[in-house]
């Protein structure tokens, strides 16, 4: 039951509208009428901060791969050049030639076979 | 000046370091606020781009006050700027931009955090956190609050008053520890 009177109405007008969950029609009488009510006016003040804190309730952990994307993307429109900059900076060296390693790996193959046949001969 | 008052100062001046900075810290908030409102990470990287590049172009958009306060609501109007682009509501369905006009300086804005305030959020009842998440986040009227939840309307108002007085309380007493 809500057996309020008609200004205790208004004040929960404003903390809706502090709210943002007023229609547009709404909204313009409630602002209006904040402009010239002090006791409205301290209401909306008092919960103004409480309303715009809650887009914090929402504030989430961004992974790292997104942040950079998003970040990359907007540094484009925001500083073309140093984004260009940036991207040539980030990508990776030349590989170092892999022939060493399939020397080694062949190397490797050899001393074994050599080993397998020098065993067998011992035998 | 506090800190986040004079990187906005430096952006005015075409700082790009600034502008970094602003979003390294912000824009998890802007993220998360667009993700809540639109569901789906897609659009909340789309907002981070429009709110961010808003910043850049028209940092005067900014005047005074809690930096993370302003920043959110102009991503919660954009979001719902998306919403309706995307809904076939009538406009008088639709609830109006929050206005932007100099966020308000306030002890409990000045120290916020996201936990504190998620806290604050979930230590309230559900007959009140539920019309309150759905008014911010929904982008619905107090109307729709109260035909979705099938509550008078008159109850509706009284329980989201109540739940934010309740919530400054809460705040107040956490930014105090």
């Amino acid at each position: 039951m809500n057996d309020v009177q008609p200004h205790d109405q208004m004040l929960e007008l404003v903390a809706v509208y502090v709210l943002g969950a007023l229609s547009q029609h709404d909204a313009l009488a409630v602002s209006e009428h904040i402009a010239l009510c002090p006791e409205c006016r301290t209401e909306y003040d008092a919960l103004r901060p409480v309303a715009d804190s809650l887009g914090y309730a929402a504030e989430e952990r961004v992974d790292d791969v997104r942040t950079a994307r998003m970040r990359s993307k907007l540094m484009q429109r925001v500083d073309p050049v140093a984004a260009v900059r940036s991207q040539l900076e980030a990508k990776p060296r030349r590989r170092a030639p892999l022939w060493p390693a399939y020397l080694a790996a062949a190397a490797a193959i050899v001393i074994a076979l050599i080993n397998i046949v020098i065993a067998a001969d011992l035998r | 000046m506090d800190d986040t008052s004079g990187l906005v100062a430096r952006l005015r001046e075409r700082d790009v370091s600034a502008f970094e900075v602003l979003y390294d810290r912000y824009h998890r908030l802007v993220f998360g606020i667009g993700h809540r409102i639109l569901g789906d990470p897609a659009g909340a990287e789309d907002l981070v781009q429009s709110v961010f590049l808003k910043l850049w172009s028209a940092p005067d958009a900014y005047r005074a006050g809690n930096f993370g306060a302003w920043i959110s609501r102009v991503a919660r109007n954009q979001a719902l700027d998306v919403l309706r682009s995307r809904s076939v509501r009538a406009v008088s369905e639709i609830p109006a931009d929050l206005p932007l006009e100099g966020a308000v300086d306030d002890a409990v804005l000045a120290r916020i955090e996201g936990d504190r305030v998620r806290d604050a959020l979930k230590s309230l009842p559900d007959e009140q956190r539920i019309p309150i998440e759905l008014g911010f986040f929904s982008g619905v009227t107090h109307e729709q609050i109260a035909a979705k939840l099938d509550v008078p309307l008159g109850t509706i108002k009284t329980r989201i008053r109540s739940g934010l007085r309740r919530m400054r309380s809460d705040l107040e007493a956490r930014v105090a520890r």
